[in-house]
């Protein structure tokens, strides 16, 4: 899967490719991801969000928050130099925030943001970062430490910006349970490809789907797995996921047709809808489509 | 939790970098916003290893401890090549480059990434060794080495490749089935269990016969040698592939020697007289146990690691940990179970960080897809639970692991989507 390759070596073989994945991976978020129109959010909305604003010139926007989740956003072009952007992140959470120019191209350049200093933002109110001059070729990034990504420090009001140094690890019910169902259905549920992402899911639709298949079928022999109590844990868990993916706007850099993302699968008998197929009982995976 | 003091454990990252003797041409990556904290004032977690397991681990650290861990991932190579999928490059079907991933995202998380080795782990002062001589003090050690092989006289990997890790070895054996002639034959010999990817080897015989035989119509012939008894998994859905594409099948037959440059090795069957047998390609896949890492520090029981399965601890060490193929739980060894490991690993780490026992009880997943032909896979799963009794893991089920009743045009899809799924949960 071209989309997923990532060098982290500078050759302009490996920059092209390394930023595919960066671009197609959003075009994946918020559900099937296999279509060209834009996702509608996820509708489970029990984390706060809080609104980074500011401009850039042509960037990708994403955080990394100590919640597990990974908003980002494309800024949008509007035929300026500055293009603005708003990043919802989770409210009173640890973030760090990572942006992109020239995605795709050799001239590709990532840039961590500090905040007086800090590598972690931590919000209880609406952040304004103003322009932010991010260098848009290797040669502009300022790179004094080496260390292959730009150098860059922002500065905020204080009382927005909130940092401990400590680790005080508080086990979320649900969670380690809820983690293994990301190796089929993505980390925190979102899914990047063809099938179905969990993240947006009611409580009760995940327990529904826990319940409905065969263990014939991949996903129920998966879910006898599971106890009764561990279902609702986990349902409970992942329908409380957000912050994630609701916040990507769609441009025109995110076409699909310039990033192809099934260039190499040669699938082209396969259905690329919803694997599951809820609503067709008479679905049996298993039945023999041998063709030889 | 303090990390240990050390020579290096005050170093600014800047002087550290020096030492290491880095410049600016040979920038490792260490990501900008790790400038600012103090390496040697919070919990210090090094993941040695970048594949399923140790990649998994390093990100679900970062990701779950958020800014009150570092982690340190070491991994000498800039990228890692998915075993999974890997034998679809010999069929045309995929490319080493489509099944590669580096660390980027890790960087971005916050994950200190060092392309370098370990050469010694000092157990009592909770240090490692790096291959230059530098030493990182360590509150907690995540080992996820993955496999090494044991040597099998004669047997010249350059010349007769393994291809069970993947990259230059995949690669190797895709030019030499290329230049397969009419008539030719490919033998594949398969290891004594446990080895990584149970089902990996008879979905190799299945998807290289119909490559030389269906696709470019040679008239091949394909010999599967399997030391085990009996296909060690979806015996069923094998047998009736092999029997489709006319695999001959020679079970609990051990390879004794190889002759690399005839391509030609002797074997035994239940021990009894060598025979040899000579092949246009040979495929050996080796035995295997742990990765060497784990039996330099003398954190094996034979040929694996024992691990506490609550936490993934060494039952012989404290605050080392073992996951993925390395670990000797009975579980099997394979990149989605050990991203399944790690996650367990990953939350009881910190959650000792914070003087809190492991989840009692665990689960963990293992699935696989396996592709048969150019268009069709198969699949099987389990679930694995805590037993408290035992101490070990077992399977949910006491029956059989539950699998495909037939391979599919439809799994063959699933197969990518899984795969993209489990990629980007490890690597994204």
């Amino acid at each position: 899967m071209a989309r997923l390759i990532k060098h982290s070596k500078i050759s302009k073989k490996s920059v092209l490719l390394s930023a595919i994945p960066v671009v197609v991976l959003m075009a994946g978020c918020g559900g099937g991801g296999g279509d060209s129109t834009v996702d509608s959010a996820p509708t489970t909305t029990t984390t706060q969000t809080v609104a980074v604003t500011g401009t850039v010139p042509g960037t990708i926007i994403q955080a990394y928050c100590s919640n597990g989740s990974n908003p980002s956003v494309s800024s949008v072009l509007n035929g300026t130099d500055q293009h603005p952007f708003t990043l919802n992140v989770p409210v009173s959470v640890d973030c760090r925030i990572a942006m992109v120019t020239n995605e795709g191209t050799v001239n590709q350049v990532i840039t961590n943001l500090t905040f007086n200093g800090n590598p972690v933002i931590n919000l209880q109110q609406p952040l304004d970062l103003a322009y932010i001059p991010l260098p848009m070729s290797p040669d502009e990034a300022v790179d004094l430490n080496n260390d292959g990504f730009a150098d860059m420090d922002i500065s905020v009001a204080s009382d927005s910006v909130s940092y401990a140094n400590t680790l005080n690890y508080t086990p979320v019910n649900g969670r380690l349970l809820a983690s293994q169902c990301f190796q089929c259905h993505g980390t925190n549920g979102r899914s990047v490809n063809g099938w179905d992402s969990i993240l947006g899911e009611s409580y009760s639709e995940i327990l529904e789907e826990l319940n409905e298949y065969p263990v014939t079928h991949i996903m129920g022999a998966q879910a006898v797995g599971y106890t009764v109590a561990e279902r609702q844990a986990l349902a409970a868990y992942l329908s409380g996921i957000s912050g994630s993916d609701s916040d990507y706007e769609y441009d025109e850099r995110d076409d699909e047709s310039e990033y192809d993302r099934d260039d190499d699968l040669e699938e082209d008998d396969y259905d690329d809808d919803d694997s599951y197929d809820h609503d067709d009982e008479d679905d049996d995976h298993d039945d023999d489509e041998s063709d030889d | 939790m303090k990390t240990k003091t050390l020579s290096t454990a005050n170093f600014s990252r800047r002087s550290f970098l020096k030492s290491l003797g880095f410049g600016a041409a040979t920038a490792i990556g260490l990501p900008a916003v790790m400038q600012n904290v103090s390496a040697a004032e919070l919990p210090h977690i090094i993941v040695v290893g970048g594949g399923f397991a140790g990649a998994t681990a390093a990100k679900y650290l970062q990701m779950w401890g958020g800014i009150g861990v570092q982690v340190t991932l070491i991994e000498p190579n800039e990228n890692y090549v998915s075993p999974i999928l890997s034998n679809l490059v010999l069929n045309g079907q995929k490319t080493i480059d489509s099944l590669t991933f580096g660390y980027q995202d890790h960087q971005n998380r916050g994950v200190r990434i060092l392309h370098t080795s370990v050469s010694s782990i000092d157990k009592n002062n909770q240090t490692v060794a790096l291959s230059n001589g530098q030493a990182f003090s360590y509150d907690r050690l995540i080992l996820a080495p993955g496999i090494e092989f044991d040597f099998v006289a004669g047997h010249d990997e350059n010349k007769v490749p393994h291809a069970w890790k993947a990259g230059v070895q995949t690669n190797l054996l895709k030019t030499q089935l290329d230049s397969l002639p009419a008539g030719g034959s490919f033998v594949l010999t398969i290891p004594a269990a446990p080895y990584r990817c149970p089902p990996g080897p008879y979905e190799r015989a299945c998807v290289v016969a119909d490559q030389l035989n269906n696709v470019r119509g040679l008239g091949a012939s394909v010999t599967v040698l399997d030391e085990n008894p009996n296909f060690t998994v979806e015996a069923e859905t094998f047998a009736a592939q092999f029997a489709r594409y006319g695999i001959a099948y020679i079970p609990n037959a051990r390879v004794t020697s190889v002759n690399s440059e005839a391509k030609s090795l002797t074997y035994s069957v239940n021990g009894g007289a060598e025979q040899m047998l000579s092949a246009s390609v040979l495929n050996v896949i080796p035995n295997q146990k742990a990765g060497q890492i784990i039996f330099d520090a003398g954190l094996n029981s034979g040929n694996w690691a024992p691990v506490n399965p609550l936490n993934y601890e060494s039952t012989l060490a404290s605050n080392i940990y073992v996951i993925g193929d390395s670990q000797g739980t009975g579980q099997p060894k394979a990149g989605h179970i050990g991203n399944s490991e790690a996650k367990v690993c990953a939350d009881a780490v910190l959650r000792s960080l914070s003087g809190l026992a492991p989840d009692p009880a665990p689960k963990t997943n293992s699935a696989c897809y396996s592709p048969v032909s150019r268009t069709e896979a198969t699949w099987l799963t389990a679930v694995y639970e805590f037993n408290a009794s035992t101490g070990q893991m077992q399977l949910v089920s006491t029956e059989n692991y539950p699998y495909a009743s037939a391979p599919s045009t439809r799994n063959y899809g699933d197969m990518f989507n899984w795969a993209g799924n489990l990629f980007d949960d490890t690597f994204g």
